[in-house]
């Protein structure tokens, strides 16, 4: 078992350290915010983290600020842009991104140009990159709980909706852009932390596509699907050796068959399975009859049953019927 | 001057071609094909491929490169796209998968390239041009010529295209409300089918004329070109014709002016400051009008 | 044989039945009005003769032909029009371009610009505002410029969904008279409406249907006010209200 963990610590620790960025990609996708800009915030964070650790910075307080700082930053910056229609925003985030290579790639000393940072101290262990993944998981999945995350959700659902119950929709969709950079930039931090270098390439259009994968094969509806799609993607170029260089041919290609074909994800599969055997649980057991009755008959499907499960977790990715 | 006027000239050409392709799926089709600028540098690298292999004249590696990033769009469209819009019934949740569709196929030319190149840049040659002295030490080469008026002569003939033809008319009307005009008789399919091959084909010649005119290209050099030709589509309101004409003028003589004065380094950062600023200033565009409303 | 014949037609989305195994037939020259409250599934029931909406079975004929699968294009080159609930305008283009798109199908140049002239005859207002964006016309304007562009292809069967919808009681009975000159023009008409004075006046046949069935089918010739369970039925009290 040992052996195991010590030949396989780098993917182990790759792993905990996409989760928290899947989770700010899901997070915004589940919300219905069109944003690519976490990614961004993810060289931010590690690019700060590094140069300030770099010039005598303890990392704890290295990463908080620049956690602390890239939420305050997304936070002022969603002000216009939750304004723009869907496709305006992911083109705007996507733009981010981009430029934000440029800008690495263009520091001078302080970004180490086309090489990026090399030689960043190390702060982080296996036990770090864990605490920091699970708090990701614990928070997310309490705003997903919590009545923010019902009103997120149903950002996506209905925004008349929700305005109608008076959720003041615009300051949730900030707080929800706000955290994503958060997540993002932890990531960030977390990487160069432990990895010790960062160049602009390493944020770049690839790990876009990456991260895409990762919340979009797992399923947007819950964090449960990014932490799927993260073990998932980062175990796949050891299960298949010949992937190597093209890795991210794969990705691209996994990630438009599972937009096409599932688009809820290996989530959605889960719960689909889940649907379709719940029923034939309960109809097992003796005292099922009352629940039965008020779901429906047995044998077919009750009719508002499809509703139900619709109004209910709200997946991320309806489709028509 | 004379010099850098011609410069800026080629290079918003080069602008033009590309843009006109990434504006025209937007507004027409909903479609951000995000893949645009990676297929763009596909068409270069396709030809580079072929031509490591086979001793073709430049007509014919011209057929391919642009071919290959027409068809590649239109795959992409009538297997992927057309596919997301049929199946999801919500429209903003079908651009949302468009988006992130676009972004998984943009993987998959980049990959091939930076495997078989080892992520260098690449060129298929032609590189010797006859130049003309236009006097006062500037000069003016066959190949700034021919993109010059290629971006110009594709230009105009897109807009009237759009605003004049009687399939230009069906194109604005699928742009407002496509299920309307399939009920006017218009194949609303075939016509996506049509548009996307032109999209990606006007990308493709991009790609062509670039590889050319700058010796060589990288794996990498669609992504700075998303970013440029969203600073001009977003510039010149998205599906406008004209609007994208303009929007190229402006960002290569700015991008021009900075080269000039500047190392050049961040001469990427331009288009990200025009999207910013008219995003806060004027989300729905600077010139012109969409589409639908105007060419 | 009649002209459109609809052979036991379903139209479910997901686990909602719009519209549930309905017949029915029109004929050259015949008026066919179906009515029925909200949500009874006649727009259903338009948009799936047009492959709008899926079938979920049944057939579809039109002029000896099956257009159960055809795709809508096809449907309405075959001479089916659909003038839209809502009216469904173009409003960006102007309202030559408009009438234009609307004989899409129609690539005899000259033939078209005698349908163009025919319908600005027939509607003076739409001539005078020809180079006028369309969105800018009134709503009882936008509504003939609706029909205009549907006959632009020449249709042999032209079907409306409910043409009167949210107009003003004047352009409520320009529309009247529009149906009724166009029928009279040897159109046949198949149109969806909840203003039973409107279907009264003009129909030759009525269908009556509710929660996606036909509860009721007069096809006795001119319906006049005698059909005690039409005229009672678009009466109710509780009619909700149209939006």
């Amino acid at each position: 078992m040992s052996s195991w963990y010590f030949s396989h610590l780098t993917l182990i620790q790759g792993m905990l350290i996409s989760i928290p960025l899947a989770l700010s990609v899901q997070i915004a996708l589940r919300s219905g915010v069109f944003s690519f800009a976490s990614i961004g915030f993810y060289g931010v964070g590690a690019y700060g983290t590094g140069i300030l650790t770099m010039r005598g910075w303890p990392v704890l307080p290295a990463m908080l600020l620049m956690i602390v700082a890239s939420g305050v930053v997304a936070y002022l910056m969603s002000a216009p842009l939750i304004r723009l229609r869907g496709l305006y925003l992911g083109m705007v985030t996507f733009a981010f991104d981009l430029i934000l290579t440029v800008v690495a790639t263009n520091g001078g000393e302080l970004t180490g140009g086309a090489l990026g940072l090399l030689g960043v101290p190390l702060g982080m262990g296996t036990g770090g990159l864990l605490a920091a993944a699970l708090v990701a998981i614990v928070l997310v999945s309490q705003l997903e709980r919590r009545s923010v995350g019902r009103a997120l959700v149903g950002i996506k659902a209905s925004e008349e909706l929700v305005m109608s119950v008076g959720v003041d929709l615009k300051s949730r969709k900030r707080t929800v852009f706000a955290i994503s950079a958060a997540l993002g930039a932890l990531s960030g931090s977390l990487y160069v932390s432990t990895f010790s270098t960062v160049s602009p390439t390493s944020a770049g259009f690839t790990l876009i596509i990456t991260t895409l994968t990762m919340a979009v094969i797992g399923g947007t509806s819950s964090w449960i699907g990014a932490v799927i799609g993260t073990v998932i993607i980062t175990w796949l170029p050891t299960m298949a050796a010949t992937i190597g260089e093209y890795q991210h041919l794969v990705y691209g290609v996994v990630l438009v068959l599972v937009v096409m074909y599932a688009p809820e994800g290996v989530l959605g599969a889960l719960r689909w399975l889940w649907r379709r055997l719940a029923p034939k649980v309960r109809m097992a057991r003796p005292s099922g009859g009352a629940a039965l009755a008020a779901t429906g008959p047995p044998g077919g499907p009750p009719p508002d049953r499809g509703a139900e499960a619709e109004a209910e977790p709200v997946p991320a990715d309806r489709v028509k019927g | 001057m004379t010099q850098q006027m011609i410069n800026g000239a080629v290079l918003c050409a080069v602008y033009v071609l590309f843009s006109l392709g990434l504006t025209l799926s937007w507004g027409a089709l909903d479609v951000l094909n995000l893949a645009h600028g990676a297929l763009m540098m596909f068409s270069a690298f396709t030809a580079y491929v072929v031509t490591q292999h086979l001793d073709l004249p430049l007509a014919l590696l011209f057929v391919i490169g642009v071919g290959t990033a027409g068809v590649c769009t239109l795959l992409l469209d009538v297997i992927v796209f057309r596919h997301i819009r049929a199946k999801v019934a919500d429209k903003r949740q079908s651009e949302l998968l468009t988006l992130i569709a676009g972004v998984g196929a943009a993987g998959i030319p980049v990959t091939l390239a930076v495997a078989y190149t080892h992520d260098s840049p690449f060129g298929i040659g032609h590189l010797d041009w006859s130049s003309y002295s236009l006097g006062g030490g500037a000069q003016i080469s066959t190949i700034q010529i021919v993109i010059i008026a290629l971006g110009a002569v594709l230009c105009t003939a897109l807009a009237l295209w759009v605003s004049r033809t009687r399939t230009g008319r069906a194109l604005r009307a699928v742009a407002f409300d496509g299920e309307t005009a399939e009920l006017m008789g218009v194949n609303t399919r075939a016509l996506s089918a049509v548009t996307m091959l032109i999209a990606g084909s006007l990308a493709g010649l991009a790609g062509m004329l670039l590889v050319i005119y700058l010796g060589a290209l990288t794996p990498g050099s669609g992504e700075p070109f998303m970013l440029k030709g969203f600073a001009i589509i977003i510039l010149g309101s998205v599906g406008s014709v004209w609007g994208t004409a303009i929007g190229a003028v402006v960002l290569a003589a700015t991008e021009t002016v900075v080269i000039s004065q500047t190392s050049g380094t961040w001469v990427d950062a331009i288009s990200f400051a025009i999207i910013l600023l008219v995003i806060l200033l004027r989300p729905q565009g600077v010139v012109g009008k969409g589409l639908a409303e105007r060419v | 044989m009649p002209l459109l014949e609809i052979a036991n037609v379903s139209v479910r989305y997901g686990a909602v039945t719009a519209v549930r195994d309905f017949s029915g037939s029109v004929g050259d020259g015949d008026v066919v009005v179906v009515l029925g409250a909200n949500g009874a599934g006649k727009s259903s029931l338009l948009r799936s003769i047009v492959g709008l909406a899926p079938k979920a079975g049944g057939r579809v004929t039109f002029d000896g032909r099956d257009i159960t699968r055809w795709r809508t294009n096809r449907i309405s080159r075959a001479g089916i029009a659909l003038v839209p609930e809502g009216r469904r305008i173009f409003s960006p283009l102007s309202v030559q371009d408009n009438l234009l798109i609307g004989g899409y199908g129609n690539t005899n140049r000259s033939e078209k610009a005698r349908l163009l002239g025919d319908i600005y005859d027939r509607f003076p207002v739409l001539a005078e505002r020809r180079h006028r964006q369309a969105g800018l016309l009134s709503g009882g304007e936008q509504q003939m410029l609706a029909f205009g562009r549907a006959l632009m292809s020449s249709p042999r069967l032209m079907m409306m969904d409910e043409p009167s919808m949210g107009l003003a009681p004047v352009a409520v009975d320009t529309v009247m008279s529009t149906v009724q000159s166009i029928a009279a023009s040897g159109i046949a008409v198949l149109m969806v409406e909840q203003n039973a004075a409107m279907a009264q006046e003009l129909a030759t046949s009525a269908i009556v249907m509710e929660r996606g069935e036909i509860i009721e089918v007069d096809s006795t010739g001119r319906i006049k006010a005698g059909v005690g369970s039409l005229s009672g039925f678009v009466d109710l009290p509780d009619e909700p209200a149209d939006h």
